[in-house]
This record gives C-alpha cells, sequence and structure tokens, in this order.
C-alpha cells in the first residue's frame, strides 16, 4: 500500500469524502421527509430520489475503498487512543454506508415496490414479498440510521477538537483546496 | 291435475327421451363460492410494473347454467376492507377516503343478469358493479366448467378506477398507479348449503 507522504489526503480522497458528505446529509433529508410527508404521488417520487441517491452512495463507496486503498493516508502526530478511535469512527460510518443502502433495498424488496433508480436503471428486488421482513428491515434501517448520526457526532467533534484544542492538521488535511500547515 | 302428474311422471321416468326440455324446464342450481377456494384479485400497476392484490372476503351466489342463460343470474358480496396487496404502506393507503374508503364504504357488489354465449366455452356477464357507493356496468367475460363435484367460475373484468373514483385528488392520474385494473377471479361451486 502507498503511503502519501504530505500531510494532506489524496485529493480524490477529498472528492469523494465531500462528494459523500453532501449525497449522505441529502439522502437522509429526503428520507426524512419523505417519510412524513401525507401519501401522494409526490410522497413516491420523494422516495424514488431517497433510494437513487442511496443507491448511488451504495455505487460511490465501492469506488471509494479502493481508491483509499490505493492512495493511503497522511501521517498524523496522534496518540494511540485518539487513533484508535478515530480509525473505530471511520470504520464504523463506512460499515453504515454500505448497511443502509443495503437494508433499504431490501426494505423495498420485500415490501414489493419496483426499484427504478433515477427512473432509468431498474435493480431486481433482493428478496421476496413479505411482509415480517420489510418491518424487520424497516426497524434495521432506522436503528442504523440512528447509529450513523450518533458515529457522525463524533466524527465531527473528533475533527473540530483536533483543529481547536490539538491545533494539528487532521482538519485541514481533508478540507478541499486548504494548504498544508509548515513543515508538513 | 292428474294429467300434469302424469306428464311430470313419465318425464323423470324417460330422462333419457327428452333432456333438452327437462333441463329448461328447471331453474340453474344455486351455487355458493368456497371460501378456502375460490379467489378473487386484481392486478394494477405502480410505476410501470404490475402489482397483485387479492380480496379475502366475499361470497358469490352462482345461478349459471350455460344451456339456459336466460335464467342465469350473478349476485357477489364483496369486502373491500379485506383487500390485501402484501405491502402494509399500500394497503393502509387503500383503506384512506381518496382510495376505497373502508369507512363509508366496506362493501361492493356485482350483479349479472344478462349474459352472452361468446362460443368456445367463453361467456360474458353485461352484469353492474357498485363500488364506493357509484353504479357502472361492468362486463365480465368468464368460463364455466361443470364437474360431477363442483362447478368451477374463471374469469375477468378490466376495471377504469377513475369510474369508481378510486384514486382521487393528486392520485387521479397515471403518474404513479396506473388506471386500469385487472380483476382475476376463480370460484369453485357448490349447491350452497340450506338458509
Amino acid at each position: 500500500m502507498h503511503v502519501a507522504n504530505s500531510g494532506r489526503w489524496a485529493a480524490s480522497v477529498i472528492g469523494f469524502h465531500w462528494l459523500m458528505a453532501i449525497l449522505i446529509v441529502v439522502v437522509m433529508t429526503l428520507g426524512w421527509v419523505a417519510e412524513e410527508y401525507p401519501s401522494s404521488p409526490d410522497k413516491v417520487t420523494l422516495f424514488v430520489w431517497h433510494k437513487s441517491f442511496g443507491l448511488t452512495v451504495l455505487l460511490l463507496l465501492l469506488f471509494r475503498l479502493l481508491n483509499r486503498w490505493n492512495k493511503g493516508a497522511p501521517r498524523h502526530e496522534l496518540q494511540s487512543w485518539e487513533r484508535v478511535l478515530s480509525r473505530g469512527v471511520q470504520g464504523s460510518l463506512y460499515l453504515c454506508m454500505l448497511a443502509m443502502p443495503l437494508s433499504g433495498w431490501i426494505i423495498n424488496s420485500a415490501a414489493d415496490f419496483p426499484l427504478n433508480v433515477f427512473w432509468l436503471i431498474p435493480l431486481p428486488p433482493l428478496t421476496g414479498a413479505s411482509e415480517t421482513v420489510a418491518e424487520l428491515a424497516e426497524e434495521v434501517h432506522v436503528t442504523i440510521l440512528w447509529i450513523m448520526l450518533s458515529l457522525l457526532v463524533l466524527h465531527v467533534a473528533g475533527a473540530l477538537r483536533h483543529h481547536f484544542i490539538g491545533k494539528n492538521q487532521v482538519l485541514r488535511s481533508m478540507l478541499p483546496g486548504a494548504k498544508a500547515g509548515p513543515g508538513q | 291435475m292428474s294429467r300434469i302428474s302424469a306428464v311430470v311422471v313419465l318425464l323423470w321416468m324417460l330422462p333419457g327421451l327428452l333432456p333438452a326440455q327437462a333441463a329448461q324446464a328447471e331453474p340453474p342450481i344455486p351455487r355458493c363460492s368456497l371460501p378456502g377456494k375460490s379467489e378473487l384479485g386484481f392486478a394494477a400497476t405502480w410505476e410501470g410494473t404490475v402489482f397483485r392484490g387479492k380480496f379475502n372476503e366475499f361470497d358469490a351466489l352462482i345461478n349459471f347454467d350455460p344451456a339456459d342463460l336466460a335464467a342465469s343470474s350473478f349476485d357477489v358480496h364483496i369486502d373491500v376492507t379485506s383487500g390485501r396487496t402484501g405491502s402494509r404502506d399500500r394497503d393502509e393507503g387503500m383503506g384512506e377516503p381518496e382510495w376505497f374508503d373502508f369507512m363509508a364504504y366496506p362493501a361492493a357488489r356485482y350483479q349479472a343478469t344478462d349474459f352472452q354465449d361468446l362460443g368456445d366455452g367463453e361467456f360474458l356477464a353485461n352484469g353492474r358493479l357498485e363500488l364506493k357507493g357509484m353504479v357502472h356496468p361492468v362486463p365480465v367475460k368468464f368460463s364455466w366448467q361443470q364437474l360431477p363435484e363442483k362447478a368451477v367460475l374463471t374469469g375477468g373484468a378490466s376495471i377504469s378506477r377513475l369510474d369508481f373514483g378510486i384514486g382521487q385528488g393528486d392520485w387521479a392520474t397515471d403518474e404513479i398507479i396506473g388506471l386500469l385494473v385487472e380483476v382475476e377471479f376463480s370460484l369453485e361451486l357448490l349447491p350452497c348449503a340450506a338458509p
């Protein structure tokens, strides 16, 4: 594995990070609005957008992990507990990015709804129609949502702590266009 | 009186002699649908993809004789609230006022007394469907199978859901859910039990 020597993440890693950060916020917002929306064709349309962006996250995740593996990570002077905690949170976030779209796909399959990504790409169901499976997958989907939101709070808090308390380059190294500090 | 009795007795004694006349003299046997072995379903589309549903509770009273259409009749009571499509979200929507409005219209009824023989074992019932407080003619195409132990009635009809106000407001378009619904049924019939 190639390890980046500069203090910054590779541009492609930064690109994936922020693109998917925006997408995930959009997907969560769409899911929440669609769920609250009164029964109507617009509600169905909101869900199609939610599912389409959610599955885009799943697709991007595969490329992102390959890219991340390929490009390596910048070296930061961190305490071992900081390293363990941040790796744990980041790894868990990756798992959530995988589990969220998959559990959503299972809900849609078990609830016997068609899946047509952006009204263009039809995807097959992952399971047969089953109300039990649909309800179980829904519980999983919502539970992972709360886990993911908690992890995001930790992730952001950690980045801000690095920046304002640790006064290190960790946050800056992931900002698009930001210059690495002197000596990095 | 005795002359008529003599004719009836004669007809009974010689069933092979005048079978057609004997059949015409008898009205069709009233038959009822067997709940476990009869199905009343429908196929509709969701964003162009077919989904299926069924009504679990219904009673069909069928008086049918292919040789005596004039004396035939259908009377089917359907518990609309028993409709299921295999999706909780969809089923909850079904009962809403803009769809079937279970609270106001829990029952539907199909009645037919006008029948046509289409040939090749196919028949047409020119009946009327009462659904959600509205009555419209709904022709039902069917075939009739007379087996030794039971009769089997299979067929279907095509219904435009907006005729009955099914899917109102924003739903009154084919944007998500198609306007045409195919109804399909297969009924196993036995002579009705005495009331």
